[in-house]
Parts: C-alpha cells; structure tokens; sequence
C-alpha cells in the first residue's frame, strides 16, 4: 500500500510539473540596455500604480476636487496639541491659496499652492515609490489604490561615527528620524506633511543615552458647520474663518525641493515654505 | 486535463482494490501465467517533440528548425496477452496517447532591475492512436512477477504548438520591440520500438517502465503567424503550408514512460 501511495505521488508530482517557468536575466550593468531597462521599470511602476494617475487626475485645479471654502483640521498629538485649521480661500486653474488658522502664531499663514508644485510632487513620490536607488530609505505602499499611498522615509545624520573599539556598528552620535506619511488625493497634495507619524531619535554626544521623540498627526476634512461656530471651545474658534481677520498672517508660498530624496540628512524636507515667517509645523523636536 | 489524469490514475488501483491486503498471499503468476489474458494500461509519458517551427533569431530567443519541446501526457490502453509458452508470451495494445505542456521563459532585465523584457512561452499539444505488439518474458518469483517486453509500434498523430516571444522595446530604441507568434498543426505518423519491465502483483495489477524511440515522419504542417525582429519597422507573415513531398525528414525522438496496468 505504501509504495502505491508512493507511486501515485511519484506521477502527480510528474503531472503536476507539466506547466514550467523559467527565468533569465538578460543584461550585465555594463551593457547599454542595463540603464535603458531601469528606465523602463520606472515607467512600468508609474504606469502600473493606479494612485498616480488619481494624484495626475488632481493636477488640473480648474477641475479640482476642492472647492473654495473646504476647511480641514490639522492635529498634532504632541507640542501641547496644537490644532491648525487650514480653509481653501481660492482656486484657479495655476494655484490654490489655503488660510491656516491655529492658536499657535506660527502656524497661521497664507499659503499658495501651485499647480506646477502638485506635478513635482507627484514626480518626487513616483521617484521614491518605483526608483530602486533609493529603496533602502523609502518604502511606500498603497499603489494600487485609488485614494491614497504611504511612504516611510528614513532620514540620518551621523554626528559621530562608529567606534572601532566596541562592538557595535553603531555611530556614537546621531540624529535618526522617521517619516510615516499618507498621501491622499482627498487633501491638497502637500498635506501629505500633516498626515502620519514623524519620529526622532537622536544622540548628540558620544556615551549619551538615546533620546526618543514621537508626534502623531492627523487630518481631517471639517464637514460639521458648528465645529467652527463662534461660541464653542477656544481651539474651534480659529476655524471660524468668517470671523477671521487674516490681513496680517504671513504669505508663504510652496517650494519642492525635487531632489530630496537623494539626500539623507535628519532634516531633510521635501516641501518647504518660502516667506518670512512662513513655518509648516515642528513635529517630534525637527523644525518643518 | 489534470482532472481526467488523475481519475485514470486512481481507476486502477480501484478495480484490484479487493486484492490489495492480500498483498503477498495471492501470486499472479501462479494463476494466470500459464493462459491468454486481457490488460488495461495508463501510464505517464514525457517526449520531447521536434517542433518544426520557421526559423527566427531575437535578441533573447531563438527558434532553430532543430528546436525540440518537452511534453507531458497520458497514454490509455487496451489489449490482450497472448501466452505463447515457457513464460513467452505477446501484447497485443491499442492505445491512445494525449500530451500538453506549457512552457514559460521569463527574461528579466538583470538581478536588480526587476522588470519582465521579454516573454516566451511554448504552448504545446499532442495527440497520438497507435497499435503495438510485444514480446514478454515472465520470470517467475513468489511474491511479484517480473516481465521484459519489447515493443513494436506504429501509429499517427497531431501535434498543435504555439510558441508566443515577445520583447518589449526600451526606452531610447527605434523599433525595439521584437515579435515571434507562430501557431504550427502538424500531422505525422510514426513507427516506434520500446524496451521495458512490467512488474505484476496484486493478482494482476502491473506497474511498468519502458523507454521508446520513435521515428516521426510528418506529412503535412500548417502554420500561422507573423513575426518582427529587433530594429526593424517590418511585420514578416509566417503564414505557410508545408506538405509531406517538401518535408524529408525523419525526427528521432525518444520518450520515457511509467505507469500502471490490470490483467484479468
């Protein structure tokens, strides 16, 4: 009976390699098609991933999802809880100019958000999601879906390095920090920066304990009128854009900076604000 | 396919089912060798069949009238021994044979560049009747018998192949894209000669190996399809029909096959 079964395994193993697949590599690094293949498996990534053809579908602010008077809430869980409120004051097809409103002084501004801004951005995720260059600090996820993608970015600044005496591979002072963030179409594309988690850790001096700092943020799309009614709790009445005398907040202006993801240092930012005064928000002890 | 393969499979050991805890008890020989008797086989069989493709030099594949492609099938067959005397004795077999496989090569662009370039993949099917005879030597042991034969054979067949190559054009090339899609039906016919064991047991039931040669001469091919090589704009038309005074040839081919058979 035993070798029946034996026999019996033996032919399905036979049948079951019926169907084969095999795989070759077809270029050296030295060859002319090794570059020309990256370029066609960043394109293929691109093509593939349906989330960048939603965040090109966003490119066109004369069509947007957004309308003006779309207000969000911006909130940190650390920095004593800081709340900004961000309004669409206008959108026209080259940019959309955003209020934000919060408690904090420095977070109140006006910003502009250029269409072009938008394209380079989706250029920088679509780099870090499909470059394989720059896999071993980015790893992204949700490509396939149609609303929103993640990305974790591992940032470093080595202020001491490793000591050839101990055991470790480890520098003896640093600045690590980690960036998980959500990009989604449902909000203007760089707020991608006030959605997730941003972590710190550094070592400023060498025998010094490590030091850890953590801010959550979150954003939401304020859908509930009385949310920013006049008379509730003092944090909502700086969503009360009607009331809201902006004339003084600085005016800031979008940069991206497109080569980003090829540098490391800890406070490294895609996105920044230029203007004076103009600060996107200090998370976990890393200014912007 | 898999379905019918394995119900054939199993349908074997079912019908000699009531024998199989008197494994040791009951000695076939004993009984039957001596008188003519008629034999149910089902066996597994690989082939690697000379395809007769037109001929094609791509970047990443080629196709050479040489070309060969490893087939999978099973084979059905019924017939009666005819004991001849002293433990001689002849197979008479009518026996019909059913192949496919299917046959994927991948061409990635380097180890760390994880995109697919070009594809290929052979699609293959055949389908063969034949009749054979052969001639068994039974040796005589106490649990298990075991029987040499060889075997003679003619038969026909068809054979279906399609072989789709594909490479993508990359970025910075003029007509980089390569093509080869050639469908091929051919008709043949065949004799063959085998040499093999049939070990028999469980009052009849036979396991059995043999390994085959066979020459194939083709009588007509039909093909379709087109192709296009790297660097060029032009789509060549593969589309042809090939008859048996233009093909000369006689393919070699040899097969090895296992299986299991019932004598009652």
């Amino acid at each position: 009976m035993k070798a029946l079964n034996l026999f019996l395994l033996l032919l399905v193993g036979i049948f079951s390699s019926c169907d084969k697949v095999t795989e070759k590599y077809l270029f050296d690094e030295d060859d002319d098609e090794y570059e020309w293949a990256q370029e066609l498996a960043l394109s293929e990534c691109i093509t593939d991933a349906a989330i960048f053809g939603e965040f090109d579908d966003a490119a066109e602010f004369d069509d947007s999802n957004f309308s003006v008077g779309d207000i969000f809430k911006i909130k940190q869980d650390d920095n004593e809880g800081v709340v900004i409120y961000a309004k669409i004051n206008a959108i026209n097809s080259q940019d959309m100019e955003i209020i934000f409103s919060s408690a904090d002084d420095d977070y109140r501004k006006i910003v502009t958000f250029e269409e072009s801004d938008h394209e380079k951005l989706v250029d920088v995720f679509q780099t870090i999601a499909c470059n394989d260059d720059y896999e071993d600090y980015f790893a992204t996820s949700g490509l396939n879906s149609s609303t929103q993608m993640s990305f974790t970015w591992d940032l470093e600044t080595i202020l001491e390095s490793d000591d050839d005496d101990d055991d470790d591979d480890d520098p003896e002072a640093y600045k690590y920090v980690t960036k998980e963030l959500t990009v989604s179409k449902n909000y203007p594309l760089f707020f991608y920066f006030y959605n997730g988690k941003k972590s710190y850790e550094y070592v400023l001096e060498d025998g010094d304990e490590a030091t850890t700092k953590e801010s959550n943020i979150t954003i939401t799309e304020v859908t509930d009128e009385d949310e920013c009614d006049n008379g509730n709790d003092d944090q909502n009445d700086y969503c009360d854009f009607d009331d809201l005398d902006s004339s003084s907040f600085p005016v800031c202006t979008v940069e991206v900076d497109e080569d980003a993801y090829s540098s490391r240092g800890h406070n490294t930012n895609i996105i920044s604000l230029s203007g004076t005064d103009c600060k996107l928000l200090e998370s976990a002890g890393v200014s912007n | 396919m898999r379905l019918l393969l394995l119900l054939s499979l199993f349908s074997v050991p079912v019908i000699a089912a009531d024998e199989f805890l008197e494994f040791g008890d009951k000695n076939f020989a004993a009984e039957k060798t001596g008188e003519s008797k008629w034999t149910l086989r089902s066996g597994f069989q690989y082939i690697d069949y000379p395809m007769s493709l037109p001929a094609f030099k791509g970047e990443h594949d080629e196709t050479t009238a040489k070309d060969t492609t490893g087939i999978y099938g099973l084979n059905i067959a019924v017939g009666r021994e005819f004991y001849l005397g002293a433990g001689i004795s002849s197979t008479f077999l009518l026996s019909g044979n059913y192949y496919k496989s299917i046959n994927k090569e991948v061409g990635i662009a380097a180890q760390d560049v994880d995109v697919d370039v070009s594809n290929t993949r052979i699609d293959s099917q055949l389908q063969t009747y034949e009749a054979s005879i052969s001639l068994n030597y039974l040796f005589d042991n106490p649990t298990f018998d075991i029987q040499p034969f060889a075997e003679f054979g003619m038969g026909a067949g068809r054979a279906n192949i399609e072989k789709d190559y594909a490479r993508k054009a990359l970025p910075n090339e003029t007509n980089g894209s390569e093509k080869y899609y050639v469908r091929s039906q051919e008709d043949f016919l065949y004799s063959k000669a085998s040499l093999g064991v049939n070990i028999i047991a469980f009052n009849g039931l036979i396991s059995y190996f043999k390994i085959t040669g066979y020459a194939i001469a083709k009588q007509e091919i039909e093909l379709e399809g087109e192709s296009k090589l790297h660097e060029s704009a032009v789509t060549e038309s593969l589309d042809s029909t090939i008859k048996s005074d233009d093909i000369d040839e006689i393919d070699q081919v040899y097969s090895a096959t296992v299986g299991m058979g019932y004598l009652f």
